[in-house]
């Protein structure tokens, strides 16, 4: 009996035993496998979008293979910090609550969040439609805009990703005026969206915008202002382990020169039809 | 106040929405279940009871929630027509699944009860000459929520735990509330303990209750105490 438990013991302390060398060891890749068109399921399995393309380029770079694993957006913090997967490439915006408990790259694109609805809805006429709000530039300006979004999102029914970064800003910037519908998927807040469960979703115009082309889409439209910057955050980058550095040193690197010659504008104009490269800017842990 | 009394805070804030769906369907499945079991002694509606159990049975309750939600939504008529106001909103769907889910669990407990009354009782009762509502109100009736106690209660407990499934279809239950928390701290461990030290709170309770109706019901004092 013993010794069988002795065994177990062994045979689970080999499990847990700290992997191979750096640089011989595969690195495993979390993602959504679910935000169309950053990265998504194909009906064979595969993983497709922006990311795993995009990865791919960079573990070349840095001669390491990858292997991009999908889960769900709520457990892969959790994972990461589990030491289940080694970095996160999913769409993640950085936010500084985020930034609290993740280390990440320098952004590899920048985009911004807008707000959609019904066609046939009222809210399809809310004021600022297209105009830029800059949440980092703090002003007269901006607290007029704020305080139309107020008004007009007033007594509405929002659906938003939970955790995503949207629905930090509605609860920070259009707090209790609205009712907020948190979903664990964005395929289930898009049926509801277009079911008229809820009144408007706030979404990343990268998947807004490809989701409109759709014939389910065509019923739905933009509305008010296109948001960026406080807790929407400042762009999408890589995740890791704080204290990881080895590793996000290195990405860091690989992504200032896809940045640099281009590789991120060219799969930003295959998968968004648009550049969303970030403007140049400091390092952002 | 630190992180752990803001969570247990904001989780006791979201206990009315668990008590108020389980309240509701317990009552709901309890109503639907005796109408299963009167609809089981007619030949006439015997093969409807038995299929609504066999589907309410047989399939997740999940799946069931998810039918319900997204499912029913789908549908034109019921999407563009007077149940809508009613579908929309997420707790009613919850509520609509598990009375259906949960009625098919109890109606089988009812049965087994029914089944355990000897049969010598029902014909000393003809003989006395006593109609059927007269059997019911003073054979039956009493005997069958004795026996039937036990049984039942533990399907209650079932179905309080089940309401934390109406959290995938955005109600902000306590289970609901607490995914909400994670998302935000993502301190997996403890906020899943607290949630799950609140649901022991409310079996707690409601096994106490139980156990004193089951102690009231009981003539010769041989259930636990």
């Amino acid at each position: 009996m013993i010794r069988v438990a002795g065994l177990a013991l062994l045979l689970l302390l080999a499990a847990c035993h700290p992997r191979a060398p750096e640089g011989a060891r595969e690195l495993v890749i979390g993602t959504e496998g679910l935000y169309p068109p950053w990265n998504f399921t194909r009906a064979d399995g595969r993983l497709d979008g922006f990311e795993p393309d995009y990865m791919r380029d960079l573990c070349a770079r840095l001669h390491r293979r990858c292997r991009m694993v999908a889960m769900d957006w709520d457990g892969m913090v959790g994972a990461l910090q589990t030491g289940k997967i080694d970095l996160i490439a999913d769409a993640v915006q950085i936010t500084p609550e985020r930034a609290a408990v993740l280390w990440f790259s320098r952004p590899y694109a920048l985009t911004t969040g807008v707000i959609a609805t019904l066609r046939d809805s009222p809210l399809a006429g809310l004021p600022d439609r297209g105009a830029m709000m800059d949440f980092d530039r703090h002003g007269p300006d901006l607290d007029a805009r704020i305080g139309r979004l107020r008004k007009g999102l007033s007594g509405k029914v929002v659906g938003v990703e939970l955790s995503g970064a949207f629905d930090n800003f509605l609860n920070q910037s259009i707090g209790p005026h609205v009712t907020i519908r948190y979903y664990r998927t964005m395929g289930e807040r898009d049926l509801d969206l277009l079911n008229g469960r809820i009144d408007a979703t706030l979404e990343d115009e990268s998947y807004i915008r490809p989701l409109l082309a759709t014939r389910d889409g065509a019923a739905l439209a933009l509305a008010g202002p296109r948001m960026i910057g406080g807790s929407m955050g400042r762009g999408e980058a890589l995740a890791f382990r704080p204290g990881d550095a080895a590793l996000h040193d290195a990405f860091d690197g690989a992504i200032a020169a896809t940045l640099a010659d281009g590789t991120v504008r060219r799969l930003g104009l295959k998968w968004f039809r648009m550049d969303a490269t970030p403007p140049v800017a400091g390092k952002l842990r | 106040m630190d992180f752990l009394g803001t969570t247990s805070l904001g989780l006791l804030r979201a206990v009315p929405v668990t008590v108020l769906l389980f309240l509701a369907s317990a009552l709901g499945a309890s109503l639907v279940a005796a109408v299963l079991v009167a609809m089981q002694q007619a030949r006439v509606t015997q093969g409807l009871a038995r299929a609504w159990i066999f589907v309410f049975r047989g399939t997740p309750l999940l799946l069931q929630i998810f039918m319900v939600y997204y499912g029913i939504a789908a549908l034109g008529p019921i999407r563009h027509g007077f149940l809508w106001p009613a579908f929309r909103e997420p707790l009613f769907c919850a509520w609509l699944a598990m009375t259906c889910c949960c009625s098919a669990y109890i109606a089988e407990v009812l049965r087994g009860a029914l089944g355990a009354i000897p049969v010598g009782q029902i014909e000393a009762a003809l003989a006395c000459g006593m109609g059927r509502w007269t059997r019911l109100r003073l054979i039956v009736a009493p005997q069958v929520l004795r026996l039937a106690l036990p049984a039942y209660g533990n399907e209650l407990v079932m179905m309080i735990k089940s309401t934390s499934l109406a959290s995938s279809i955005t109600v902000l239950d306590v289970t609901g509330v607490a995914q909400q928390v994670i998302a935000h701290s993502y301190r997996t461990l403890d906020v899943f303990c607290l949630a799950a030290a609140v649901y022991l709170g409310m079996t707690a309770a409601l096994t106490a209750v139980l156990r004193r109706i089951e102690r009231s019901l009981d003539p010769l004092g041989s259930a636990p105490r």
